[in-house]
């Protein structure tokens, strides 16, 4: 028996629920979509077209690259080899130096024995070995790696972010 | 061999058993030719074959010297050890700066060409 403060039950407010929206609600066009679908094909009509052009281009670019080497060739040539007999005479001037006071030291050969000995006048180009005797090793490792340099030799935009000492170990 | 076609060194080089044109060309992989040392090897074997066997022992010692040269490179090592450990000397000894020279080889100066005498290209 219910005595004391009166029990209420629940029932829906006076008047009854007020009226909510059961419609299907559409998000706020900002553009059509015929328009998205337009941009996107336009986008991938340029990027085929651009892609193509590029590829033009980069072939252009190495059909006159081949060219200029190949116009170059005898000049190239020339001056790789007089590069690298200026390199031969520096060595030779440098062991004539260095192996001045060694007693029976014959300059290009050991200690008076030639190298090769059924050369006579003829000349045989010295390996790694050789040329690389006034050296460090990392100067040799740079050569012998040097496929892996890259083309660009001028400054790199990272060269103020490390130590000088640090360059040699990446290129 | 009991064939007695053997060169100086002892089994440092290989050769087919079976001498056939067939065993001929596929030695080739087992010489020099092709190499840098192809020139003194050609040399080497032209004047054991215009001696003969035994006589080439005697007479072909400086090419079969030379070609051992190229391939081991002893002279071209001792050398070059002998030029390093003088520098170190010198720069112990305070006469020179440093026991190397700065960038000396500049990159692609380096640029052997050994096949000169039988270009391949």
């Amino acid at each position: 028996m219910a005595t004391g403060a009166e029990f209420r039950q629940d029932m829906p407010p006076k008047g009854g629920y007020r009226a909510f929206n059961f419609h299907r609600t559409f998000p706020k066009l900002v553009w059509s979509p015929g328009t998205v679908v337009a941009a996107i094909f336009g986008a991938t009509a340029y990027g085929v077209y651009a892609a193509l052009e590029g590829k033009k281009k980069d072939i252009t670019e190495k059909f006159e690259d081949v060219d200029i080497n190949n116009a170059m060739e005898p000049f190239l040539t020339a001056e790789r080899d007089r590069y690298w007999l200026k390199l031969l005479a520096k060595n030779r001037a440098l062991e004539e130096e260095i192996m001045k006071d060694v007693p029976g030291w014959k300059t290009g050969t050991w200690y008076g024995e030639p190298v090769y000995f059924t050369l006579g006048d003829k000349w045989w180009d010295p390996t790694a070995t050789e040329v690389f005797v006034h050296s460090r090793g990392s100067n040799e490792t740079r050569d012998h790696l040097w496929r892996q340099h890259s083309e660009y030799a001028g400054p790199k935009f990272y060269d103020n972010w490390f130590p000088q000492w640090m360059s040699k170990w990446f290129w | 061999m009991a064939t007695g076609n053997r060169n100086p060194e002892n089994f440092t080089s290989l050769s087919p058993i079976v001498k056939a044109p067939i065993t001929d060309t596929l030695s080739v992989p087992l010489s020099q030719q092709g190499r840098i040392c192809g020139f003194f090897e050609s040399q080497f074997y032209r004047c054991m074959e215009a001696y003969g066997a035994k006589m080439g022992r005697k007479y072909c010692d400086l090419e079969h010297r030379d070609f051992q040269e190229c391939v081991t490179g002893d002279k071209q090592k001792k050398r070059a050890d002998a030029i390093r450990e003088q520098r170190c000397k010198l720069f112990l000894d305070g006469k020179i700066a440093k026991p190397y020279v700065d960038n000396h080889p500049e990159p692609g100066q380096f640029k052997t060409d050994h096949f000169q005498w039988n270009r391949i290209n």
